[in-house]
């Protein structure tokens, strides 16, 4: 109760920072996306099904505030890179000092493209007018300021998450 | 057995949040971004304006600091007494003319003339979206003070936008250089129309419909057209052409405008209390 109470917080703190902050931080037009990052580290920290929660509660609350796109795109797209880390985590990433930083640069990306192509899926076809060089470089610079931030926000969400990790996890962690 | 159940749990949670989301997804789209989930945004938006003006006033104050820090170093040779005055009085006169300027922004906008006697609520952009993939801003007024969903805003040199969610106090303004936002343009005087639509940031945008011939030039400026169910009232400038290209057996020109207003430095704007006839 308490971990879900902390990640909770951690949620409120991050759209509170997204829904303020973020718009003044753009790096070339781009803002940084501190609930994916959010999404990405739960997925480290506490494996997929925390992942996937974390990252649909994320894309609900930004949704919130966005206007062009469906209610519940954003939490389509987030819950599903948070179950990927988290599985990934469980099966092929191993821990290292890298493991956070490179995790949220890739997942970062995908996610946003990921974002992009669910959205065309359900009739959103604006989100491509960026174009691909606009895409990638939305994609990157995302990514880019989330892996800056993964190391100091992973262990945050790790702290958070004490005492939400299962069996399985405790099992992977020996 | 316990390989499938550590397996099996989050698939079926991420089953259930997908679902969910779909059917969220497909909620809104039906009922086009208003209804419950509408009425559920603008409570939220009620709810966190506080909160949000809060931060916003948190961090405005420590950028002061910073620059009273620097200021501070440039007086080593003065005494604390001395400094402290000239702080305060340098201060002063950074507020003044703050308020000066902002009192300027906003008389420029009291005599708009393609406002007409169009009913207008003058508010201030609080906020802009954080979002990749959206443009818009947030504004301080609200349901409370006559704004609704759907209203034109106008700045001092033209077209903004128009109202796209509403609640009490906040306002979402889509920006007319959103991908989704389109508006009737008249070309020239004789009466030629086209759509322009928006292409994202730092894009200009695209004006579709444009008959072949028509004569247009690199720095025209372009109104609304204001035909009948047009969104906007007629000959609010929209913005200055940017290119002209006429393909061989093309259908219609290649027309490029670049917005008239600079959206990335609004600061007051105008809702007209305006909507379709």
């Amino acid at each position: 109760m308490t971990a879900r109470l902390r990640l909770g917080g951690l949620l409120f703190v991050a759209l509170l920072l997204q829904t303020t902050v973020a718009s003044d931080l753009r790096i070339r037009g781009v803002s940084p996306d501190f609930m994916l990052l959010l999404t990405i580290c739960a997925g480290l920290a506490a494996g997929p099904d925390t992942g996937a929660v974390v990252g649909f509660l994320a894309g609900l609350l930004i949704d919130l505030f966005l206007h062009a796109t469906p209610f519940g795109l954003s939490a389509l797209t987030y819950c599903l890179v948070g179950y990927a880390v988290g599985v990934l985590r469980r099966s092929v990433l191993r821990e290292g000092n890298l493991l956070a930083p490179a995790t949220a640069l890739l997942a970062s990306a995908v996610g946003v493209l990921l974002f992009v192509l669910v959205g065309v899926m359900v009739g959103q076809h604006q989100l491509t007018s960026p174009g691909p060089r606009g895409l990638a470089q939305i994609a990157g610079i995302v990514a880019v300021i989330n892996a800056i931030l993964a190391v100091p926000v992973s262990r945050l969400v790790s702290w958070a998450a004490t005492g939400l990790q299962g069996p399985a996890q405790s099992a992977l962690a020996k | 057995m316990a390989v499938y159940r550590r397996t099996a749990r989050p698939r079926f949670v991420l089953l259930l949040l997908v679902l969910s989301a779909l059917t969220l997804v497909t909620i809104d789209t039906r009922a086009g971004g208003s209804g419950v989930i509408g009425q559920i945004r603008a409570k939220a938006h009620d709810a966190f304006a506080p909160v949000q003006d809060a931060t916003h006033s948190a961090l405005r104050p420590v950028g002061n600091f910073f620059t009273g820090v620097v200021h501070y170093g440039e007086l080593k040779s003065e005494n604390a007494r001395l400094r402290d005055e000239l702080a305060k009085v340098r201060g002063q006169q950074l507020q003044a003319a703050d308020a000066q300027r902002e009192l300027q922004l906003l008389l420029d906008q009291q005599h708009l003339d393609f406002v007409g006697n169009i009913p207008t609520v003058a508010a201030q952009v609080v906020d802009t979206s954080s979002s990749n993939f959206e443009l818009s801003v947030q504004v301080n007024r609200g349901t409370s003070s006559g704004v609704a969903a759907g209203m034109p805003v106008v700045a001092a040199a033209g077209l903004v936008g128009r109202v796209v969610e509403v609640s009490a106090k906040r306002a979402t303004v889509l920006l007319l250089t959103d991908p989704t936002f389109s508006v009737g343009v008249r070309l020239t005087a004789n009466g030629d129309t086209g759509v322009a639509n928006g292409r994202g940031r730092d894009n200009p945008m695209t004006i579709d419909l444009v008959p072949p011939n028509t004569r247009l030039n690199h720095g025209d400026v372009l109104l609304t057209s204001g035909l009948q169910l047009e969104r906007f009232p007629k000959g609010i400038p929209v913005g200055r052409v940017d290119a002209v290209k006429q393909q061989p057996g093309a259908l219609q020109e290649d027309v490029t405008m670049n917005p008239i207003v600079d959206l990335s430095r609004l600061e007051f704007v105008q809702v007209l209390q305006w909507s379709p006839q």
